[in-house]
């Protein structure tokens, strides 16, 4: 009876093990920081403390800085270089946490860019960047930069946030509940002995045989259908962009 | 007609020894070969010591016990019986009416436990052809049940330490041996499918055979039991008896032992190990054919007849235990030592193990999902 009790209890601490201390962490870690970077002033005074608080709070959440930087012009480079340039100063500098998301909205070629640093690298990589684009291109193209920016916010949030459907506890549980259901079925059905008998058991090799085999080619068919879009998955390992300071970072951009 | 076995010796009755292989006395100890005592249609020797009381043909007050002795010694000689209320048999020991059912061809004389065989339930059509002696004595029986009792995962646990045998019982089970022959004939489709990339596209070509095979079949003495006592899933999971220890049927080998005749004929039972042949030769026909991605049948044909069906005993321990006021029902193969049939199964120790292998595995899933997906 002591063996069973000892099952029940490994069974509950299981239970408990998702619970354990990962990313809560962050808010303690986080800097007191400013998100916000208007360079191209988009934003009026209110909308920017606004969207300073949105970002901060909407950071916590997801256990990631997530900034928006809006300029008139990239510094004559790219986009992808004025991003990379500002994490790389802002990192050293102590001005933004590693773990961050970031926002570029380039005024003069209007091309709004994402990059995603550190953990966010993983969670977000190129394309699911791209897919936050989508979330608030039409904002963006519209003017409505402020609605915009929350959407990424949002957007950043729920992918630090989402957990795969296979990597649920309760999935999880369900998936190792069957296997426990199946293991004990088939220890239930064995316990009466088992069939050690199959045909080959009384199979006499001697006066059995083939005695007539044919096999004639009758025809061939032949189908094609076009070869399935390549899609880059790079998910875990980001989108292989390096800044000029060594960071890996992933990436998305689009003109609106 | 009651035959028993004695010994030379010393009198008593002589049991078959599965380790030795031969006739033993249990008294004095004394080995006799199957062969030498095998009935050749006179009372063996030996009556002479018999520790029965010797009835004496001659005297007048004879005990009414001693003549009807004296009359089943006349039906003895004349190999057959016909009287009206049939199936009674008498000890040659002790005299005592030997208890038997319609089927029994070999028990113990509940009385006195002499070893008893009945001739007439195991000569001419009843006569078994062949015969797989217990290589398993009741003692190891014992042990191995225990050691098995001790091994079941789901078993309760008092019903572990299997101190409540409640009786263990020898018997040699009938069968028939099954001798199948035949022919498969299998007229099928089958394809092989073969995938590349050229270009933009994924080609898949098909290629189509027309299979044909024809088969010889033959399967070798495959049991099926004739008895109508015994459950037949339960015998058949009994197998597989190995034949090498398969023994021209003698008498002698019952010694100890209960026998049973069988209850069908190999006519009866031939739609039995016709349909379980067939599935052994469909799998047969199906292994002939290889080398194709999918096989769709068009025709298929097996065709499978007796050969020879051999009237076999083979050896079974039945053993009987007590578990909370239910009794559960085991059998043992005598030679092989396999034993099945359903144990009591425990609702904590399954609730236990369905605890233990799920918490397992969701540690397991969740340890993988931190070490690689955080």
């Amino acid at each position: 009876m002591k063996r069973i009790y000892f099952f029940i209890i490994a069974f509950f601490c299981c239970l408990l093990l998702p619970l354990a201390p990962d990313q809560q962490v962050f808010a303690a870690r986080a800097r007191e920081g400013v998100y916000v970077y208007d360079g191209a002033d988009l934003f009026t005074d209110g909308q920017e403390d606004e969207l300073q608080k949105y970002l901060q709070r909407m950071g916590e959440k997801a256990g990631v800085g997530i900034y928006v930087l809006t300029s008139d012009d990239s510094n004559n480079g790219t986009s992808d270089r004025y991003l990379e340039d500002f994490y790389d100063d802002g990192y050293d500098r102590d001005k933004i946490v590693k773990d961050a998301v970031l926002m570029h909205i380039d005024m003069q070629e209007r091309y709004v860019n994402i990059q995603a640093y550190g953990k966010a690298e993983g969670k977000i990589p190129d394309r699911t960047a791209d897919k936050i684009i989508d979330a608030f291109y039409n904002d963006m193209r519209r003017g409505d930069y402020y609605r915009a920016s929350t959407v990424f916010a949002d957007k950043v949030n729920y992918y630090m946030n989402y957990v795969p459907i296979y990597l649920r506890a309760w999935v999880h549980l369900l998936a190792a509940m069957a296997v426990g259901a199946v293991v004990v079925g088939v220890m239930v059905s064995h316990s009466g002995g088992t069939v050690t008998t199959n045909s080959g058991t009384y199979f006499d090799s001697r006066l059995s045989g083939v005695r007539a085999s044919r096999d004639d080619y009758i025809r061939t068919t032949l189908t094609k259908r076009r070869k399935p879009q390549e899609t880059s998955r790079s998910s875990g390992g980001g989108g292989g962009h390096v800044s000029s300071g060594g960071h890996s970072h992933s990436s998305a951009g689009r003109h609106f | 007609m009651i035959i028993q076995y004695k010994c030379p010796s010393c009198g008593a009755d002589l049991q078959y020894d599965s380790k030795s292989k031969k006739l033993k006395c249990d008294s004095c100890g004394r080995e006799m070969e199957v062969d030498d005592a095998a009935f050749d249609g006179t009372i063996p020797e030996g009556e002479g010591g018999n520790d029965a009381p010797n009835p004496d043909p001659f005297s007048a007050n004879s005990i009414p016990d001693e003549a009807e002795f004296e009359e089943i010694e006349i039906e003895e000689n004349q190999r057959s019986f016909k009287e009206g209320e049939g199936r009674q048999y008498n000890c040659n020991n002790c005299g005592a009416v030997v208890i038997t059912t319609d089927d029994t061809t070999a028990t113990t004389c509940s009385f006195c436990g002499a070893p008893v065989m009945l001739g007439d339930r195991l000569t001419g059509e009843l006569a078994p052809a062949r015969i797989i002696p217990f290589s398993i004595n009741k003692e190891q029986a014992k042990e191995a049940f225990r050691k098995w009792c001790k091994n079941g995962r789901l078993t309760p646990k008092g019903f572990m330490t299997a101190d409540r045998i409640k009786n263990i019982t020898g018997m040699y089970v009938p069968f028939w041996l099954y001798d199948m022959g035949g022919t498969g004939e299998a007229d099928c489709t089958a394809t092989r499918v073969r995938s590349y990339t050229r270009g933009d596209y994924i080609y898949t070509e098909t290629k189509y055979y027309h299979v044909y095979r024809r088969v010889n079949l033959a399967y070798r003495m495959v049991p099926v039991d004739a008895s109508e006592k015994m459950n037949d899933t339960l015998m058949d999971l009994l197998e597989p008896f190995s034949y090498k220890d398969l023994k021209e049927f003698k008498m002698p080998y019952l010694a100890g032992y209960l026998a049973e005749k069988y209850n069908y004929n190999d006519r009866q039972l031939l739609p039995r190990v016709q349909q379980r042949v067939e599935g052994y030769a469909d799998s047969y026909l199906r292994s002939t054919i290889h080398g194709y991605t999918t096989v769709t049948y068009n025709h298929k044909n097996i065709n499978l007849q007796k050969i020879n069906a051999y009237y076999t005993l083979l050896p079974v321990w039945m053993v009987c235990y007590d578990y909370r006021d239910s009794e559960h029902v085991f059998a043992m193969n005598g030679q092989t030592g396999k034993i099945v049939g359903k144990p009591p199964l425990s609702k904590g120790k399954i609730a236990a193990w369905f605890a233990g292998v799920s918490a397992g595995v969701f540690a397991l899933l969740q340890v993988v999902t931190l070490l690689f997906f955080r």
